[in-house]
């Protein structure tokens, strides 16, 4: 079955612990939300698939290949690109050349890179007037947008995000979710991690909550709205 | 078992022989080796002439120990680096006494000279030096009791120096190396041309290391001197005499001795074919040795000292510094044979009466002076050919 | 006076662009690796020692000798790298070790080349002749003058790289933000061997036109180093615009204070400069684009 998946994948920082054994898919064409309180080990998951961190134990998997100890580079070119945490942009270089450096792997004759900056400024209209600004000069929400396109300039199959939301308002998170269910309707596989699971929820198709480490509930995102399952996760249910 | 006892048997036969040999040093009517500290500087930004100067010293003392120039005295050299850094001469001339030097030549610099005075008093072990001695006009006893120098000093090279600019000029301006021998000379040859009526409308310095001399030069240029003298090493005579040419400034450029270190080949290559007709320099004989007149009394020696340095190390020698030593060596030899004895303290005496005939200058040591060659040890000299030769 | 002055500054702003050249090299390898190059000076010195073997010793024509220095710098900078370097990252030392490293490179490869070509001063003929260049009352030699042109050529084609190549911008990229460019796909050991071989090339070069001006030999890199650094913190450590501008400050300061001043205390007063620079602009001239760059 075609997808990025981990199985059994453990790892941590030094002496400390931070996966426990986890297992998780990620389907083309859906969003998959990863839920779960601060701490939880969400964005290690992510990292590891995007060979940011090792694994200490476990595999990772992409359409049934063996990807769990490929470098960066090899991964960003197989399809699997990672919109980290804090967005991780080149502040002071402009919105072309954050785009352009997101296609580094893919060397593209200058025509196709015009042509694939223009796919992605079709997603997000907002940043074609401000294609010669310098990243650091824009909102919040446009700079989401601009580590978004980042990653899509490499043609990823699977785009893990972490944390979209964050210090963004309520609107312009609800635009850039919208974004994500565009991206999944087109065929690529979207992992989200959320710590504030409402709104991820609302695009996401299938979901996973963590907690410590590990996997504690999996399922539909639908079912996951039906049952109260991230209620009785805030609040200390789920065993 | 058996390879051990052998092995035994070997290191004790051995140790006899050693034992035996130890045993006739100690005999009067035997051949004594005894060691000397041979300092220079081996790296250093002045390696080019410190190369010169252990080997000047190391034919000497294979000349001396070859011809039993001191009867029943074998010299055996102790080679250190002194890097042209006077802590790093300060640790090597320790490393020697320690090992049992009962005198020292070397080290290359002024600055090191200075840095060794004290140890040579402390140890009451001899120094002749290849820089000079530092205390203006002359060092002088008790700081400087042991310590001696072989090279000519500020009066002596002062003197020409000024001798030479005055000749047609009013005025002059000085460039010199701002290290502790540029100092001392430049100081010299000022106090020369102020008692000869001349006077000095610039002083520049640079580094030993500098090698853009254009804003020095620019400086002297709007003085307007008559001629323009220069006191360093290495490299900078050279660039000296190219940038002057390259400024538009047609002045005698006069350089003083010792700035020859790289030779006047290398000199006149990289100061190019223009620069070198305004430029005179005051040699040591050494320098011009088979164009000196044959009445000079260092004619002879240095008909026979630079032929065997060029056999024994394949080219000839860089500099003065090969000859300085050279003559170190013998004026140290010359000491330990009317000594008659290799402790220290009477090889000082010695060599405080020494009048000794040597390549460089007729070198004189008393209790009053410590510097070895005084005024006319120098030779005026012009490049002709590429070549430096004698006379202006 | 007037002459004296413009004497004064066209050595200094000549003798500043060699050094802006310089900071910039050091300005390469430090935004790649965040590690200061003590050894930037000897790359300077290889250049030249190179070319001086190809012209002197093996009659090689001039264009020859000068692609043999940027080849011999380049390859030099990615043995360091790789030799050096990158052997040391297995270790994670902190960032101070690779300095001194650098330094301990710096010693290495002096001692050899003392071992290979001796203490004498290597020198060729200048590329344009010997006559000097004059304008009124200023003048110079024309090598001195070809520093002019070569070194805006190299600033020039650094700019270009920088601005519009694939890895010129991975390097800016990767300087700004490390993390950034990894998670794109690049490979930051990569670049670490570009900024070697790219800052040894141009050193080389300089190098190479520097020989017959200032004669090369051993020792002559450190005082490259120190140079090249004081123009690289004038103007902002990694930025390489900063860097010009502080290298033709150091020239000229330089320049106007041997022959204004007092020659005897020239680095002194240089150096001196670059404290007070240091106290008044801690973060380099153009520290407000170090700031920017701090907000992401």
């Amino acid at each position: 079955m075609p997808g990025l998946e981990v199985q059994a994948g453990c790892t941590g920082y030094g002496d400390l612990q931070v996966l426990f054994g986890v297992e998780l898919a990620i389907r083309p064409g859906a969003v998959t939300a990863v839920l779960g309180p601060n701490g939880a080990g969400k964005s290690t998951l992510l990292n590891v698939l995007a060979g940011v961190h090792p694994f200490w134990s476990g595999s990772a998997w992409l359409d049934g290949r063996d990807v769990t100890n490929v470098a960066i580079p090899e991964r960003v070119r197989a399809g699997i690109t990672l919109v980290p945490q804090g967005r991780e942009l080149f502040g002071p270089m402009t919105v072309r050349e954050n785009l352009e450096l997101g296609a580094f792997q893919s060397r593209l004759p200058r025509k196709r890179m015009e042509e694939r900056i223009a796919r992605t400024l079709d997603l997000f209209p907002d940043l074609a007037a401000r294609l010669e600004k310098k990243v650091q000069e824009l909102s919040g929400g446009q700079q989401q947008m601009v580590a978004i396109g980042r990653a899509l300039m490499s043609a990823p199959a699977f785009l893990l995000i972490d944390e979209p939301s964050q210090g963004l308002g309520p609107i312009v998170v609800e635009a850039v979710l919208a974004s994500l269910a565009l991206l999944a309707r087109e065929g690529m596989g979207v992992a989200l991690a959320e710590q504030d699971g409402s709104a991820g929820l609302k695009v996401a198709d299938q979901c996973y909550v963590m907690r410590s480490g590990s996997v504690i509930w999996s399922g539909s995102a639908e079912r996951a709205g039906r049952e109260g399952v991230l209620k009785e996760l805030y609040f200390g249910g789920i065993r | 078992m058996r390879l051990a006892r052998a092995l035994s048997g070997t290191v004790a036969a051995l140790s006899s022989l050693l034992l035996v040999a130890d045993a006739s040093g100690a005999v009067a009517a035997g051949t004594k080796t005894v060691k000397i500290g041979l300092l220079a500087s081996l790296s250093g930004y002045v390696a080019s002439y410190g190369t010169d100067e252990r080997d000047g010293a190391l034919l000497a003392i294979n000349e001396i120990n070859k011809s039993n120039a001191i009867p029943g005295v074998t010299l055996q050299p102790i080679v250190l680096d002194d890097k042209g850094d006077p802590t790093a001469a300060v640790e090597a001339a320790q490393q020697a006494i320690d090992q049992g030097a009962i005198a020292i030549l070397g080290p290359t610099t002024t600055a090191g000279t200075a840095a060794l005075a004290s140890i040579a008093t402390a140890r009451q072990v001899p120094d002749i030096s290849f820089g000079l001695l530092p205390v203006a006009p002359h060092a002088k006893p008790p700081a400087y009791a042991y310590s001696l120098s072989i090279e000519p000093n500020d009066e002596a090279v002062g003197d020409l120096d000024a001798a030479l600019a005055g000749k047609n000029v009013k005025t002059i301006a000085l460039i010199y190396d701002s290290n502790a021998y540029g100092q001392s000379i430049s100081d010299g040859i000022k106090r020369e041309a102020a008692a000869k009526g001349i006077r000095t409308v610039a002083s520049e310095a640079f580094k030993s290391t500098s090698t853009d001399m254009t804003p020095q030069l620019t400086a002297i240029r709007s003085a307007k001197p008559d001629a323009i003298i220069d006191v360093g090493g290495g490299t900078t005579p050279g660039l000296i005499a190219r940038q002057m040419y390259e400024l538009g400034m047609h002045q005698k450029l006069v350089i003083s001795a010792v700035s020859f270190g790289i030779g006047a080949v290398k000199f006149a290559q990289i100061a190019g074919p223009n620069a070198l007709s305004n430029v005179r320099h005051t040699a040591f004989a050494e320098e011009v040795w088979n164009t000196l007149p044959k009445a000079d009394p260092r004619y002879a020696k240095l008909q026979a000292v630079i032929p065997a340095f060029r056999k024994a190390y394949g080219h000839d020698p860089n500099g003065y510094g090969a000859a300085a030593a050279y003559d170190a060596a013998w004026v140290l030899a010359d000491a330990i044979k009317r000594a008659d004895s290799v402790d220290s303290k009477k090889i000082q005496a010695a060599l405080d009466q020494t009048k000794y005939q040597g390549t460089l200058c007729l070198a004189q040591f008393s209790p009053d002076s410590h510097s070895a060659c005084h005024s006319d040890s120098l030779v005026v000299s012009k490049l002709a050919g590429g070549k430096l030769v004698y006379g202006d | 006076m007037a002459e004296v002055i413009g004497q004064l500054l066209v050595t200094g702003v000549l003798l500043g662009l060699m050094y802006g050249v310089i900071a910039v090299c050091i300005g390469i390898i430090y935004n790649a690796t965040q590690i200061i190059n003590f050894a930037q000076g000897e790359f300077v010195m290889i250049g030249g020692v190179a070319a001086w073997v190809l012209i002197t010793e093996l009659h090689a024509p001039l264009w020859l000798a000068g692609v043999a220095a940027v080849a011999i710098g380049a390859a030099m900078g990615l043995i360091i790298e790789r030799l050096v370097i990158n052997t040391a990252r297995r270790f994670r030392p902190p960032l101070l070790t690779y300095i001194f490293l650098t330094f301990g490179v710096s010693i290495i490869l002096s001692n050899l080349t003392m071992f290979a070509f001796g203490t004498n001063p290597l020198i060729f003929d200048p590329f344009l002749g010997r006559a000097p260049i004059v304008f009124e009352k200023i003048s110079t030699s024309s090598q001195y003058a070809l520093l002019l042109p070569l070194c805006l050529v190299l600033l020039a084609g650094l700019t270009f790289f920088f601005a519009y190549t694939r890895y010129g911008k991975s390097m800016r990229a990767a300087a700004v933000n490390e993390f950034g460019a990894k998670i794109v796909g690049i490979d930051v050991g990569v670049l670490s061997m570009m900024a070697f071989a790219l800052s040894g090339a141009v050193s080389a070069l300089v190098g190479f036109f520097l020989t017959p001006i200032t004669t090369t030999s051993y020792s002559i890199g450190l005082a490259f180093t120190l140079k090249g650094f004081a123009a690289a913190i004038t103007g902002g450590l990694g930025d390489f615009r900063g860097a010009v501008v502080g290298g033709l400050i150091i020239g000229i300061v330089e320049s106007l204070g041997a022959g204004l001043v007092s020659s005897q205390f020239q680095d002194a007063i240089t150096f001196l400069f670059v404290i007070v620079m240091l106290v008044v602009l801690p973060k380099g001239i153009f520290a407000s684009m170090v700031e920017e760059r701090d907000r992401l």
